[in-house]
């Protein structure tokens, strides 16, 4: 049996439900024949998976409240004797058969209508895919439609949070950071006063006055020296420590909402009592 | 499996498989089936009466230059898991009751 026939007996059993609903059971089952087609399986193979167009009818009719079943010998469709004819093989007749005449056999009168049905039948498919594509079309221009509505104003206010953030952010890194480089300046520049006043002291020419006061002046400017220019590895830490709090406190609730989806993403479902525990 | 019971877990099942993301007819029964039987006309009538009952909508989309129906669980699904994880433990106090009933038979 194949696709053509197994569909086209599948709609022969559908008839009593209506066209849309037939359009719909029929494109369901060609989207999971090209799905298991793309996974390597035959049409044969997928066929035989479907099962019984009678049956799969029938389920569906049950759902329609259409489950009085006709018995097998007052059916008008016959079911087709889907499984006894799993393991015999078709072989397609050479053309001598057609006699000594050389002439070939002709062709029966029902291939002329198969290929009618055949022409019929991708013809509905087409508009079936083109039905569907307008479908599409529609729920996704609808879904702008609804976006920008919606969404507008969303991105608006998010703009302008991450604008306000980014602001905060600035100002306060910029005076963390301007307190930072003060403080190295006072020390370095302290360092550099007691290298001045040294020289002051050792320089000829000074009274003993001017000499003790700029002794005194050294000593006093090494000292804050001294306490700042070797904490300057811990001071810069400070900086860095205040802009990067700022940082993650201002902008990593978005990183971590990031990773949080990624997360959900990855997730496969397989516990599902688990997660709604 | 009593066919009433199986149906009521067949429902929960499609709506575990679209929990986490959408998801589209042929990778329901894939992630579905090692669990529970379940073919493609059974999947059918389930996927309708979801939607019919607003716990999953649809949306096609293009794959392999054709369309493919993606399913996607709505709050009321969700809501649906919640209430079969629930019922569960009424379940097992039931089951408890019945197989301390029939061994005594």
């Amino acid at each position: 049996m194949t696709k053509y026939e197994w569909e086209t007996e599948l709609k022969k059993c559908m008839t009593r439900l209506p066209k849309a609903e037939q359009d719909r059971v029929l494109a369901y089952y060609n989207e999971l024949f090209a799905d298991r087609a793309d996974d390597g399986m035959s049409e044969k193979q997928i066929i035989n998976e479907f099962g019984n167009p009678v049956d799969v009818a029938f389920k569906i009719m049950t759902e329609y409240g259409m489950d009085e079943r006709a018995p097998d010998d007052e059916r008008k469709i016959a079911p087709p004797d889907f499984y006894s004819k799993k393991n015999e093989t078709f072989v397609t007749p050479p053309d001598f058969w057609a006699g000594k005449s050389g002439k070939k056999a002709a062709a029966p009168k029902n291939d002329a209508k198969a290929a009618k049905d055949e022409k019929e039948y991708l013809r509905e498919e087409r508009e079936q895919r083109r039905d569907i594509r307008r479908e599409d079309r529609a729920a996704r221009r609808e879904d702008r439609r609804e976006s920008k509505k919606h969404g507008g104003g969303a991105t608006a206010a998010f703009l302008l949070e991450l604008l306000f953030l980014g602001w905060l952010f600035l100002t306060v890194a910029t005076v963390a950071w301007s307190l930072v480089i003060s403080v190295y300046l006072v020390g370095f520049s302290f360092a550099a006063g007691t290298v001045y006043s040294l020289i002051c002291v050792i320089m000829p020419g000074a009274t003993v006055a001017a000499r003790l006061v700029e002794f005194a002046a050294m000593l006093l400017m090494l000292g804050i020296a001294l306490m700042i220019l070797p904490n300057i590895g811990k001071i810069g830490k400070f900086g860095v420590k205040v802009t990067g709090g700022l940082w993650n406190g201002m902008f990593g609730w978005y990183t971590k909402r990031d990773k949080k989806a990624d997360k959900r993403k990855d997730g496969n479902g397989s516990n599902v009592r688990s997660e709604v525990a | 499996m009593d066919a009433q019971l199986k149906k009521g877990l067949l429902e929960v099942c499609v709506l575990a498989a679209i929990k986490t993301e959408e998801s589209y007819g042929y990778k329901i029964i894939s992630d579905v089936s090692p669990y529970i039987e379940i073919s493609e006309s059974t999947l059918y009538p389930i996927l309708k009466r979801l939607e019919l009952t607003g716990m999953v909508t649809t949306r096609s989309k293009e794959y392999n230059g054709r369309l493919r129906k993606y399913y996607m669980i709505t709050q009321r699904g969700k809501e649906r898991i919640n209430d079969f994880v629930q019922d569960l433990d009424e379940f097992e106090r039931v089951y408890r009751f019945i197989c301390g009933r029939s061994d005594r038979i």
